[in-house]
């Protein structure tokens, strides 16, 4: 190391910005298609009929219990051989989204259980639908049971998305394995990039800290 | 049938994937024996006296647990030939899982150990067990049953990690997938079949989590370890307790 600490990696500072902003564009995406797929799986998991109920655990199951590696070649390498070409990008947010929605579907269960039975039959009893009952009466109070564990879902999700460099999406982690490969500055590149996201997971964590601690204001709220 | 799955039909097929499977096995089994033992120790010093201890430990554990495990592979990959350990890149990926599975299970382990009611410490220590014994035969006996359902959880985690081995040349299921679809041009089937593999062999394993999550819910209802009237109902009927309670 020659000068200041972490010189390469100021030096050549534009790797790492555009590593770091495809990183924020993935992550985002993923979760806001995870929990759009997560609460249609989460809904369908609840519902009457026992068939869509089975179905919709056969894919939680099987897409939370299989490495997202797995999901991320899949898109990439053998999807574009029936035809389905995909970019990189945009594997890796079908992939991360695909493995994630599973996670967010059980959180949103455990949420929605946690409601209890009472609210669901007192909305039936009190004429609403079984939709209209799920969208004004558990959902409300469901959120604020499922806010934390799903921002601690999002800061894990940021994590597995370094996964989506091995298949050349140009994220933070890509960017900084190409600075590594043209300086050969392991400490120095690889160290950066581990602190770019340990601000990143550490502004998260304090965000979900937050949201916890409100969480619990407004349950309480609801409770009595 | 075409040639995409009919390699499937194969033996030797499946004795390549099942040493793949093997190695998956094996590395995540020395990283949990490794890291159980590494992790007790470093949640003991997260609970030390000493606030210098106890604050490094929180720095590792804060720090490992907000990077990606791919980041901590690479650079155990590419940073212990770095500082001239040249390792196979099996013991370099288990040294990686290991560092980052020691900091998980610290907390696993500190929070199983905090959730023992302080009471069974003071009574033990009342009743003349030094502080050492205190821990050994009471509080962490208890706290192992805690630990449990989320320890399991976390194997799973590690075992899906294996995976990421693969990209560093780790000789696990995941590469001997991609070996063999590069030969037989079959990604979409051998993919399929190795994410079926990983599904048979983790699912029960998570069942198995949540099972034990449910136990524990059930045998400890409002703190087993909590004095309880309820506990005295069998007496004032005349039946004879058992000197251990629950058991």
């Amino acid at each position: 190391m020659t000068g200041y600490p972490f010189k390469t990696v100021f030096d050549h500072w534009e790797f790492i910005g555009r590593g770091l902003l495809v990183t924020i564009e993935i992550s985002a995406l993923s979760l806001v298609l995870s929990i759009a797929l997560g609460l249609l799986l989460g809904v369908l998991r609840v519902v009457p009929s026992r068939l869509v109920r089975g179905l919709a655990g056969a894919y939680v199951e099987f897409f939370r219990n299989i490495p997202p590696l797995v999901h991320l070649f899949f898109l990439f390498y053998a999807l574009p051989r029936i035809g389905i070409v995909f970019s990189s990008f945009m594997c890796g947010v079908i992939g991360l989204t695909m493995y994630h929605a599973g996670f967010v579907a059980e959180i949103l269960r455990a949420g929605i259980e946690a409601v209890g039975r009472n609210q669901m039959e007192g909305g039936r009893a009190l004429g609403f639908s079984y939709l209209g009952t799920m969208r004004h009466v558990v959902m409300p109070q469901a959120v604020w049971v499922v806010l934390p564990p799903l921002g601690n879902l999002f800061i894990s999700l940021v994590k597995t998305s370094a996964l989506v460099a091995t298949i050349g999406a140009g994220d933070l982690m890509y960017e900084a394995e190409i600075l590594h490969e043209r300086t050969f500055r392991i400490f120095e590149v690889f160290g950066f990039a581990g602190l770019v996201y340990m601000t990143l997971s550490l502004l998260l964590s304090g965000v979900v800290h937050r949201l916890e601690s409100y969480a619990q204001v407004r349950r309480q709220g609801h409770v009595a | 049938m075409s040639r995409e799955w009919s390699v499937f039909l194969d033996s030797t097929t499946w004795i390549w994937l099942g040493g793949g499977l093997l190695v998956t096995i094996r590395v995540a089994a020395v990283v949990v024996a490794i890291s159980l033992v590494t992790g007790t120790l470093l949640a003991l010093v997260r609970l030390s006296r000493f606030a210098a201890l106890r604050w490094m430990a929180i720095a590792y554990i804060d720090t490992i647990r907000s990077i990606p495990v791919f980041l901590i592979i690479m650079f155990t990959f590419f940073g212990l030939p770095g500082i001239g350990l040249e390792v196979s890149a099996a013991v370099s990926v288990t040294i990686a899982l290991t560092i980052y599975a020691t900091a998980l299970i610290a907390e696993i382990v500190r929070a199983g150990i905090v959730a023992v009611p302080k009471g069974q410490v003071e009574a033990s220590r009342t009743l003349g067990l030094g502080r050492v014994q205190t821990f050994c035969y009471v509080v962490f006996p208890q706290a192992m049953r805690m630990m449990v359902p989320p320890l399991v959880g976390q194997y799973i985690i590690l075992i899906k990690h294996t995976s990421i081995g693969a990209v560093v040349g780790l000789d696990e299921l995941l590469r001997r997938a991609v070996i063999l679809y590069n030969g037989y041009q079959n990604p979409a089937q051998a993919l399929l079949v190795v994410a079926v593999i990983y599904f048979v062999f983790l699912y029960p394993l998570s069942i198995l989590s949540r099972k034990l999550e449910l136990k524990d819910l059930r045998a400890a209802p409002s703190g087993a370890n909590e004095f309880s009237l309820d506990r005295l109902k069998p007496v004032m009927a005349g039946a004879p307790v058992s000197p251990v309670p629950g058991r």
